[in-house]
């Protein structure tokens, strides 16, 4: 699928600088103080305006794959996972994992911010690592 | 009190890669097959309905699908709609059928779904999913999402993966009786765990295939049946649900809210439980959806899913059958068109015309489609209950 330069980009969506690290961004809302991500501009219970907020670095594992099989735009084998940010939100993520067996659900991760897919275009995305 | 609503004609096309038919060609043969089958024509036709989920993308027809099928059979002139919703596209094509009988505004309405899947770009790569455009860029896919959440159901229940197995097993016993199938060769428990993988714990016999295909039905009123001579083969929609995700995050990824929320009203509407329903048609894009399904549906207890396969409670003689057309597992899964194949399918065995796969004196019916997905959920769910 072609995209304009910028359409969804990635980065302008989820990613923020900070001290010149990447970090992933959702959003709070300012009434009840529920946290989303991906960041919506209102609260889905109340409407309030939500306001941005950098996201933990650290999460854990909810459950993960190894994909053998990848869809357009990525190389087999890669990692993926979901895994829950003390916020409470989950997020659908890469992993770099080198264990032959899965992360087991709840096994500590952590956020780094790196190029995750090329082709059609280049993707700046999380990827959690873990204690090896 | 909404008008009584009846399924009078259902047709498809045989399912399977038909890269030289047309988007036109399949829609024409489906829609004259449903025609046929009802014994109405054309003009009485008074609105279409028809559901495609990708023929923007793969064949530059975002738009007028319905008038393109309408055309080819001279069905003009009436209100056409034509609706997108993820892989229930056909389920809401019937639902949306199905409203305009129930409101009284039509006594005939046609519903149509078809696509043409094999034109997508990436043979063999994994199908992506429309309202996943941030995890789409990270590398999902739904095999991605079925593994994970096949990992927690094994974790959890301790589902095996032989049973998951099971589901493929089944289901292609059935389809080996269906001629509108895509696969119909067996296979083993052993077959399918030594696939190609996909996306691990899951193989390539785990998982639907890319598939062309159309299929329709004609759905009418009920004061229209002895004028149309179309009683004695009638089959009532006794319920159809229509309904979206909530999009919880920190969600049990084993079972689907949703599905549950869309089968119970479905069953409260039609006064009808799930220990009633005969024979089922669920959306099994990969042998733990089916599993989990079972449970969602109100079919067996949470958790008890494998055994419920393995035990053969949802085959032949079973408490009750599943996919006895061979589910998109092995009919294949052109998106628009697999709501309508599931109609088509348990409206067969409610006639009692499904041949060496039907369920004994089946009564009643069920079909169930899980669509698409949005922000980590399922984005839609469909559940119709029929009945002769």
């Amino acid at each position: 699928m072609t995209r304009l330069p910028g359409e969804h980009a990635l980065d302008q969506q989820v990613l923020r600088k900070s001290n010149e690290r990447w970090r992933l961004v959702g959003s709070r809302c300012a009434s009840c103080g529920k946290v989303f991500f991906p960041p919506r501009t209102l609260c889905a219970d109340d409407l309030t305006k939500c306001e941005e907020r950098l996201l933990s670095t650290q999460g854990t594992v909810y459950e993960a794959s190894h994909i053998r099989v990848a869809p357009v735009g990525f190389t087999a084998p890669y990692w993926i996972a979901y895994v829950d940010l003390p916020e409470g939100v989950r997020l659908f993520a890469q992993l770099d994992w080198r264990g032959d067996e899965p992360p087991r659900h709840g096994d500590a991760v952590e956020c780094t911010v790196r190029v995750v897919r090329t082709e059609p275009h280049e993707v700046l995305g999380p990827v959690f690592t873990g204690p090896q | 009190m909404a008008d009584k609503v009846f399924v009078v004609g259902v047709g498809m096309t045989a399912f399977g890669r038909s890269p030289d038919r047309s988007l036109r060609s399949l829609g024409r043969e489906a829609t004259l097959n449903a025609l046929r089958d009802a014994g109405v024509g054309p003009r009485d036709v008074g609105v279409l309905v028809c559901g495609t989920a990708r023929s923007g993308m793969l064949q530059g027809r975002e738009s007028g699908v319905g008038q393109l099928v309408g055309w080819e059979l001279g069905i003009n002139q009436i209100p056409v709609y034509n609706v997108k919703n993820y892989c229930a596209s056909g389920s809401t094509s019937f639902d949306v059928a199905r409203l305009a009988v129930a409101s009284g505004e039509h006594d005939v309405a046609l519903a149509i779904g078809l696509e043409k899947l094999t034109a997508r770009a990436g043979k063999g790569a994994t199908l992506t999913s429309d309202g996943m455009e941030i995890e789409g860029d990270l590398g999902f896919s739904p095999p991605a999402y079925f593994g994970m959440l096949a990992r927690r159901h094994m974790e959890q229940y301790g589902t095996t993966r032989e049973q998951m197995a099971m589901v493929t097993v089944k289901n292609r016993r059935f389809s080996a009786h269906n001629p509108y199938t895509q696969y119909k060769d067996q296979v083993t428990v052993d077959e399918v765990l030594a696939a190609k993988p996909i996306a691990e714990p899951l193989t390539l016999l785990d998982c639907c295939p890319t598939t062309d295909g159309a299929a329709a039905a004609v759905l009418v009123s009920e004061r229209v049946l002895d004028r149309l001579r179309v009683r004695a083969r009638a089959v009532k929609v006794e319920a159809s649900v229509l309904r979206t995700g909530i999009y919880e995050q920190l969600k049990d990824m084993t079972t689907f809210e949703l599905d549950v929320r869309s089968s119970r009203l479905a069953y409260e509407n039609a006064g009808i439980g799930p220990e009633d329903v005969d024979v089922a048609e669920v959306h099994d894009a990969f042998t733990i959806a089916e599993i989990t399904h079972y449970e969602d549906l109100g079919l067996c207890a949470k958790g008890e899913g494998g055994q419920f396969v393995e035990s053969g409670a949802s085959d032949l003689g079973g408490k009750v059958a599943v996919s006895t057309s061979g589910g998109l597992l092995t009919r294949g899964h052109p998106l628009g068109a697999t709501g309508l194949a599931q109609v088509h399918e348990i409206v067969m065995q409610l006639r009692g015309e499904a041949g060496e796969r039907q369920v004994d004196g089946a009564k009643v019916g069920l079909t169930h489609v899980a669509g698409g997905f949005m922000e980590n959920d399922i984005a839609t769910s469909a559940v119709a209950l029929l009945s002769r």
